[in-house]
């Protein structure tokens, strides 16, 4: 197009060579750092051990699949040692202090700042560099930090209060967003959690609440909060309550000053200040009477603000609401919504003033152990790419390149464009084994760039030197099963005919284990969590 | 005989044997490659295919008004001369359709087609998006809307998502360009390609430095192959509990493997055109030439995207000649090779070309056009209904201008669209695809 704005050369040599720099203090960090790590599931290269073949290891894995995004290798070892009851107290307890390493990968990237010394809304290469920017720290965090639960629930409440950041120039206000919002609370209160979405300048303008006046109400945010964010659809609300719920929005709008649509600086500048860049306009506000039926809420003219303060709190301490969070998170913990499990974490929610991890207390420690309440879970694309670089121990650094690999999938973050977030349906996602098949392939074979593996590093801490060790090596190092057990005997027979073959076809021994691996991570097996 | 199969029938065979259909006939194309979305062969449900001109294309200059004087007032360096004007070369004039619009010149391959009755235009078609921004028309009409702010997923995801049959089908929905294009977002498996031999298995080719690795393709497929060959993984499938699969992963790979096997198959490298369609030697040429290598593979596809960039003409568009007819004479060298080459075909294949808006009603001081508002349209395939342009022309006269400027917008582009998917993609659920309008069918299209 004809209009493109011309380019900042400083701001986009800054970001190269930021990214560069980036790079750069991650790999000269890792050897010096992970000496120093104790802790489970943490840091990069975690010491390869021998898969035991005992129950609890068995116990281990499932664990490390729902509750974390996989094991890295040796993990299942460590969690069984020291107990799958305790490994999760301590990811509830989320007190570990993070792994270096993710700290200096992820503050390297440092999405504030740019945005601070990038305002320029208009500059689109700034704009998709902050999307990928902050893609990158999703996945670096998801693969790296020890707080596993904490990663996994990121995911699920940055889908639960999903975000488009190609829908308005609001880029900026994802990576923000992200951060402020989102991050914080992950294992909070609930309340704390929707209270700052709502406030969020980056869902106001994702949801058109700019455009929600007095007297020309838009019902878009106001739709999605009982729909999406607190009640559940088809809970037995009406559209008289979305119409007198949007009516209590009016007026909640985002800072703007001049010519740029919202103020980047009062976004960021007060740490004080609990709802950076939001705005309140009087102004805007529809002050008559409201009554919303569905919460049997009265409210008098002229609340100002309060309408919605009140609507909110009102929604939060809903029973309907703890119901939908419960099922919600049983799904994404168990596949599956056992009646009773639902009830108790729903119980735990309104009882203990909306605590997010009261509420999984009873999911992760009572369901899921208990084979009658799972259900087999596929793996989303984004679970898929960060268990198989967990479970071969890559180093990434998040890149563009990955990223390519994720979009490839159907799961380019943060650019699902409805406000439900990626499907959890499994049907919405059996087209991109090709795409998972793909990334198997170019990960083991060195092709991605910015992630390397290490294969000879397992085969060596393991003393594997034949084939058929390495092949036990690498079936035990990514799935975790016994090589010698019924469950993967027909793909450890599949991988010995490609051995045999690839050795008749004079492939080097290195391409053979890369392709061997590949093989693993893309087997029907790999893509259940 | 009731032709509309279950997938599973086709799956296993069943259908070939129930409905006494032969590898040699309806399957002949991938004789023996199951792929299970086949059943849309035996459906009335035609395969649709959607260009968009990204830019803004000039519609004052593609269906020409020749009929309104008010048109050579306010173009005197680039209106097309009358059909009839015999003060201009031949090859300048603009090609009659009606005897108040022409076509350009360089369409003179589409204007055959009109004359078969294969193809329509409708004229002053738009969204109500004003902003006479390209990326805010674009995101309005990609995704559906009338104006900004609403649902931000595409259109063509929301028709595939109401259109699903249980799960999604590899090769479903394929788009020829670098990124998902917006009118197919939030379809988590729209496959987007730059080129048909994309669709592979990719095995690495070896590291820098080190001597390159034989192509391992081959044996990697046949090492797939056998571990989706197993029975199940999972002992659960579902098909009333959508967080379950419907079918077993393992059968899900196999027919994902099938269609990789396919389009090997197809072999779209030498793909050769039947009846003598000469495909232009340009990227529009290749992506209609693959799309319809796709639809003769009978691979599943129902919905293929296509994009034509460089249509916003502020500067030196040209008449006749030049930039502007070009690019007119590549799309419709296009279009008039993809028809040739699908010959019947076309029976069962709706083709849509779009544009974000038209361009000013006058032209500027750099012999261009300036960003507008009405465009025109057009419709290829067998079930259009020919012989006539649709639309009401408002007219180009200074009153009849909105805001003294642009083609005022007279049919909404959702009301083309979705008779389209009603009567020929035999999707109903129109209110989900365009939410908020109520759509108006013009009987371009007929039931098909």
């Amino acid at each position: 197009m004809s209009e493109q704005p011309p380019q900042s050369n400083t701001v986009r040599t800054n970001l190269v060579g930021g990214l560069g720099a980036a790079a750069l203090v991650g790999m000269a960090g890792c050897d010096l750092v992970h000496k120093q790590v104790q802790g489970v599931t943490g840091t990069a290269h975690a010491e390869v051990l021998p898969l035991p073949n005992t129950p609890a290891a068995q116990e281990a894995r499932h664990l490390l699949n729902r509750v974390a995004f996989g094991a890295k290798p040796g993990d299942v070892a460590r969690v069984a040692q020291m107990g799958t009851k305790n490994w999760l107290e301590e990811q509830l307890a989320d007190t570990l202090p993070e792994d270096p390493i993710v700290n200096w990968r992820v503050n390297s990237i440092d999405l504030q700042e740019r945005v601070r010394s990038a305002p320029d809304t208009a500059n689109d290469v700034d704009n998709a560099q902050l999307v990928a920017e902050t893609l990158q720290a999703a996945i670096l965090r998801a693969v790296y930090s020890r707080h596993q639960l904490r990663e996994t629930l990121a995911d699920f409440w940055t889908n639960h209060f999903n975000i488009y950041a190609l829908k308005n120039n609001e880029r900026e206000l994802v990576a923000i967003d992200t951060e402020q919002v989102i991050r914080p609370h992950t294992l909070g209160k609930f309340r704390d959690l929707l209270l700052a979405s709502a406030h969020s300048p980056a869902m106001l303008s994702y949801l058109d609440n700019q455009q929600n006046k007095k007297g020309v109400a838009n019902e878009n945010y106001a739709r999605e909060l009982l729909e999406l964010h607190t009640l559940g659809v088809k809970s037995g609300y009406t559209q008289k309550d979305i119409q007198e719920v949007a009516r209590c929005f009016t007026g909640w709008r985002l800072k703007t000053t001049g010519d740029i649509r919202y103020d980047v600086g009062s976004v960021l500048a007060s740490t004080k200040d609990p709802h950076p860049g939001f705005l309140y306009d009087p102004t805007l506000h529809d002050d008559g009477a409201k009554f919303i039926p569905f919460l049997n809420l009265h409210l008098v003219p002229n609340g100002g603000k309060k309408d919605a303060d009140m609507v909110l709190e009102r929604l939060v301490t809903h029973e309907t609401t703890a119901m939908f969070l419960s099922r919600k998170l049983c799904r994404r913990y168990l596949g599956h919504v056992p009646p009773e499990i639902v009830t108790r974490a729903s119980n735990a929610y309104l009882k203990n003033d909306t605590d997010i991890c009261a509420m999984l207390r009873p999911i992760l420690l009572d369901g899921v152990f208990d084979p009658t309440r799972n259900r087999p879970i596929f793996k989303r694309p984004l679970d898929f790419t960060v268990s198989a670089l967990r479970a071969v121990s890559a180093d990434t650094d998040g890149g563009e390149a990955l990223q390519k690999h994720l979009s490839s999938m159907g799961q380019a973050l943060y650019q699902w464009p409805m406000p439900d977030g990626f499907p959890e349906k499994a049907a919405a996602w059996t087209g991109s084994l090709l795409g998972r098949w793909n990334f198997a392939l170019a990960l083991t074979g060195q092709q991605i760039g910015g992630t390397t593996i290490d294969l000879e590093a397992p085969f060596k801490a393991l003393k594997a030197q034949d084939d058929a060790d390495k092949v036990k090596t690498l079936v035990e190092m990514i799935l975790n099963v016994p090589a010698d057990s019924n469950e993967v005997r027909p793909l450890v027979a599949t991988l010995n005919n490609h051995i045999a073959q690839a050795k008749r076809s004079n492939l080097p021994e290195k391409s053979i284990f890369a392709e061997v691996a590949a093989l693993v991570i893309a087997s029907p097996a790999f893509q259940w969590r | 005989m009731n032709l509309k199969l279950t997938r599973r029938q086709v799956l296993t065979g069943a259908a070939l044997t129930a409905s006494g259909l032969t590898a040699g006939s309806r399957f002949s194309a991938l004789a023996n490659v199951t792929i299970g979305t086949k059943e849309t062969t035996h459906t009335a449900k035609d395969t649709l295919v959607v260009l968009f001109l990204r830019g803004g294309a000039d519609g004052l200059n593609i269906v020409a008004p020749y009929g309104d004087d008010n048109y050579y007032r306010l173009r005197p360096t680039l209106a097309l001369p009358r059909p009839n004007d015999k003060t201009a070369p031949s090859a300048a004039r603009a090609l009659d359709l009606n005897g108040f619009f022409g076509l350009h010149p360089a369409l003179a391959p589409l204007h055959n087609l009109y004359k078969e009755g294969m193809m329509t235009a409708v004229h002053a078609v738009g969204s109500g998006d004003n902003t006479l921004s390209h990326f805010e028309a674009m995101a309005t009409m990609e995704r559906g809307l009338g104006a900004q702010s609403g649902s931000a997923s595409g259109w063509l995801a929301r028709h595939l998502q109401t259109s699903a049959g249980g799960f999604e089908m590899p090769l479903r929905a394929v788009a020829f360009a670098d990124t998902l294009p917006d009118t197919l977002r939030g379809a988590t498996t729209a496959v987007t390609l730059t080129s048909l031999a994309d669709y592979r298995l990719v095995a690495p080719a070896g590291v820098a430095g080190q001597p390159p690795l034989p192509d391992r393709s081959q044996a990697l497929t046949q090492s797939l192959q056998q571990m989706y060959q197993a029975t199940s993984s999972q002992k659960e499938t579902s098909t009333l509990d959508p967080y379950q699969l419907p079918m077993p992963l393992e059968q899900v790979g196999r027919e994902t493997l099938s269609a990789i096997t396919a389009i090997q198959r197809l072999d779209p490298a030498h793909y050769h055109p039947e009846s003598g369609a000469a495909y232009p030697n340009a990227p529009m040429g290749e992506g209609f030439k693959q799309t319809a290598c796709l639809i003769k593979g009978e691979v599943g596809m129902e919905v293929a995207f296509l994009e034509m960039l460089g249509w916003d003409t502020h500067i030196t568009q040209g008449r006749e000649t030049g930039y502007q007819a070009r690019l007119l004479g590549e799309l419709a060298q296009s279009l008039a090779a993809f028809t040739k080459d699908l010959g019947k075909r076309m029976q069962h294949v709706t083709v849509v070309v779009m544009t974000e808006f038209g361009r000013r009603a006058y032209e500027n001081y750099s012999l261009g056009t300036d960003h507008g508002r009405g465009s025109c349209l057009f419709l290829l395939g067998g079930g259009i209904v020919g012989g006539k342009v649709y639309g009401e022309f408002p007219g180009l006269a200074k009153d009849k201008l909105e805001n003294e400027r642009d083609l005022r917008v007279t049919t909404d582009y959702r009301d083309i669209l979705a008779e389209v998917l009603v009567k020929r993609i035999k999707n109903p659920h129109i209110a989900e695809i365009f939410p908020e309008h109520t759509a108006k069918f013009r009987g371009v299209v007929r039931e098909g």
